[in-house]
């Protein structure tokens, strides 16, 4: 094994290589830090470059983008209370305190550090686990793999929004977006409304651009933030000195928290559509419940933000793991990192280790270096995070713009497509006005096809007797926790939610 | 009776799904003997949309939806009509003349009343030319994918 990571390695720290990993970190943690750019939004805008590099190239610098820019989500909520991602949510609630307390350098510093024991804990637990789950996959069936996915779309539907109904409505559009052209086990095509084009389907950077960075687009110009303003107002001068953490500090923190926050992110990541903000959360009423310092919760807590960021970025290698195992995603990165992998003929399987090991370890080495640079890039940038913010939107979302939709059009050379992104970015603009949500739209997409094939495959053994389903105990088991997840992420976790807010 | 943007966002659904529906009949039937058919999962799809359509139509109907107006929705539609004259126009003027055009209009857009007009003018038009070179360097040059020329 010893050997096999140092190759993983070697390979990641071939220079062009490690220079698009390094350009991947650094974009990444600027699409964190900025209020409204996500991780989601950085893979999508390079999508399209992916086609032009080396798989292992594309997977490095995509799992530098992510690991930066879940980090980077926690910095700007510290600095100015706005969270950049999702994921900084729960740190801005702590962290901010303590910058209004003149603490911004210990509160940025006890972030990046739990960062990196996360994405170091989280990752070293998923090539533990790797094998183990391909093992156990060995026995699955096709009707197992379809239960097993309408579990995923299930926990994706009551997640990420505040009407589980509105979830459903968002996922089943999602699907409904997939079946557009040839029938996946017949040759007839469906839903094109007679336009030739359309017989290709929607293509995923289509999909992806319109769903991320033209709905991004149109919400920053209805809003029109000034970030510079915000800049202002996250001035507090820091020095590197004070980026280092405390040894007192890990006396009140205390040491168990790290890994009971890496796991909790590590198994929410594994849930597909849960993602960093989930992730934080569960973790962080987690540390609230079993701290000696529960009074400090909510007034600039330390363990608050080591709880939330440890578990965000443990997240990152949980959600990897469903991906490459069985193509389902764990949050809204890895489904368009799952594109990145299908663009280079990589096809998600239990045996991905065991025969594309050479491609998906130097991805996990590079997620390990990636959570360590999380810390290290605070100690070169730190002094110079909230200058981040003095980009202006009038380069930014121009550049967005064009990247979109050019990415677009080099990637497929089809103005079809095109169509198709800006349709998309306007739908999910719109649906977000009325609060549907865009998460479980895109992984209606990206689970789409398999599902039907599952489904009609299943169905096809069992000459259509749809028992087929309860009568696998496997296939059984993965719909008793379909129903089990939506009793307790749509009912339970709600009531968490609102009790936390 | 209230008519807010849920009672609107579900009429639309339900408009999308009958439209839908329709192309699923020109379909082959859901079962072909035992086997299931091209029609059979968009079925179950058009059931999940109707279904929590009609629910959340309701609920609407009841109250309780984000009201219907929009503030600042003139921007957004702006850049809607500017996206679709840059596709329209893309392959035929070519990649230089339309996404500099098409960058400068959206820089002028987030420039709008921060400074005097002539100033922001200027400043998004090297904006938009410098938007459209990075473009250029990053897919021709270091990705070597070639960009729309004037004509093709």
């Amino acid at each position: 094994m010893a050997i096999e990571i140092i190759n993983w390695l070697i390979a990641l720290l071939q220079p062009i290589v490690f220079i698009s990993f390094l350009l991947g970190f650094l974009i990444g943690l600027i699409f964190g830090i900025i209020p409204g750019l996500t991780a989601t939004l950085a893979i999508a805008l390079l999508l399209p470059f992916t086609f032009g590099m080396e798989t292992v190239q594309a997977l490095a610098t995509c799992v530098a983008i992510y690991a930066s820019g879940i980090y980077g989500g926690g910095i700007t909520g510290t600095l100015i209370n706005i969270p950049g991602t999702p994921g900084g949510a729960i740190t801005t609630l702590e962290g901010y305190k303590l910058t209004l307390r003149g603490k911004a350098a210990k509160a940025l510093t006890h972030g990046a550090f739990s960062s990196m024991i996360g994405g170091v804990l989280g990752t070293i637990l998923a090539i533990i686990l790797l094998e183990p789950i391909a093992r156990a996959s060995l026995v699955f069936q096709t009707h197992d793999k379809f239960s097993l996915v309408l579990m995923a779309i299930v926990v994706v539907s009551v997640l990420n929004t505040e009407s589980i109904v509105k979830g459903i409505i968002s996922t089943a559009l999602g699907l409904m977006l997939a079946t557009i052209g040839i029938d996946p086990l017949l040759p007839i095509p469906r839903f094109t409304f007679g336009v030739h084009s359309l017989t290709e389907g929607i293509s995923l950077i289509a999909a992806v651009v319109g769903m991320f960075a033209v709905s991004e687009v149109l919400r920053q110009i209805e809003v029109g933030l000034d970030l510079s303003e915000l800049a202002k107002r996250g001035h507090q001068k820091i020095s590197r000195k004070e980026l280092v953490p405390k040894r007192e500090d890990f006396g009140k923190i205390g040491l168990k928290i790290y890994p009971k926050s890496a796991l909790i992110g590590f198994f929410v990541g594994v849930l597909p559509g849960a993602g960093a903000a989930m992730a934080a959360l569960l973790s962080y009423a987690e540390a609230k419940r079993s701290s000696k310092h529960k009074e400090e919760f909510g007034e600039g807590s330390l363990e608050g933000i080591v709880a939330a960021e440890t578990a965000n970025n443990a997240m990152c290698p949980g959600a990897i793991i469903p991906m490459l195992t069985f193509g389902i995603p764990g949050d809204s990165v890895t489904a368009v990192m799952l594109g990145v992998l299908l663009i280079h003929g990589l096809i998600p399987s239990p045996y991905i280790m065991f025969e594309k090991g050479n491609v998906v370890g130097p991805m996990l080495v590079g997620l390990i270096i990636s959570s360590i640079m999380c810390y290290v890039s605070l100690l070169i940038l730190g002094p110079l995070y909230a200058k981040i913010l003095n980009l202006k939107g009038t380069v930014l979302y121009p550049f967005i713009a064009m990247i979109a939709f050019v990415g677009v059009y080099t990637a497929t050379f089809s103005i079809p497509q095109l169509w198709m992104a800006l349709f998309i970015g306007v739908a999910t603009y719109l649906l977000s006005k009325a609060d549907y949500p865009s998460v479980p739209f895109l992984m209606g997409y990206i689970l789409g096809p398999m599902f039907e094939n599952y489904l009609r495959t299943s169905l096809s053994i069992s000459k259509g007797n749809p028992l087929i389903f309860l009568t696998s105990p496997l296939s059984a088991i993965f719909l008793l926790l379909a129903v089990i997840f939506a009793y307790f992420l749509g009912v339970r976790l709600s009531r968490v939610m609102k009790s936390i807010q | 009776m209230n008519f807010n943007r849920d009672v609107l966002s579900s009429l639309i659904l339900i408009g999308i799904a009958t439209i839908y529906l329709t192309q699923i009949l020109s379909l082959p039937p859901p079962f072909i003997t035992e086997e299931p058919g091209p029609a059979l999962y968009p079925l179950m799809i058009v059931f999940v949309i109707y279904t929590s359509s009609f629910w959340i139509l309701l609920k609407g109907l009841k109250g309780g939806g984000k009201a219907l107006f929009m503030k600042g929705l003139s921007r957004p539609l702006a850049f809607i009509i500017l996206s679709v004259l840059y596709i329209s126009i893309l392959t035929s003027i070519g990649y230089f003349l339309s996404t500099t055009l098409y960058t400068l209009t959206i820089a002028l857009m987030f420039d709008y009343g921060k400074r005097r007009i002539d100033k922001s003018l200027a400043y998004c038009s090297i904006v938009a030319v410098l938007v459209t070179l990075i473009g250029y360097v990053l897919f021709e040059i270091l990705f070597g994918v070639s960009l729309p020329k004037w004509g093709i």
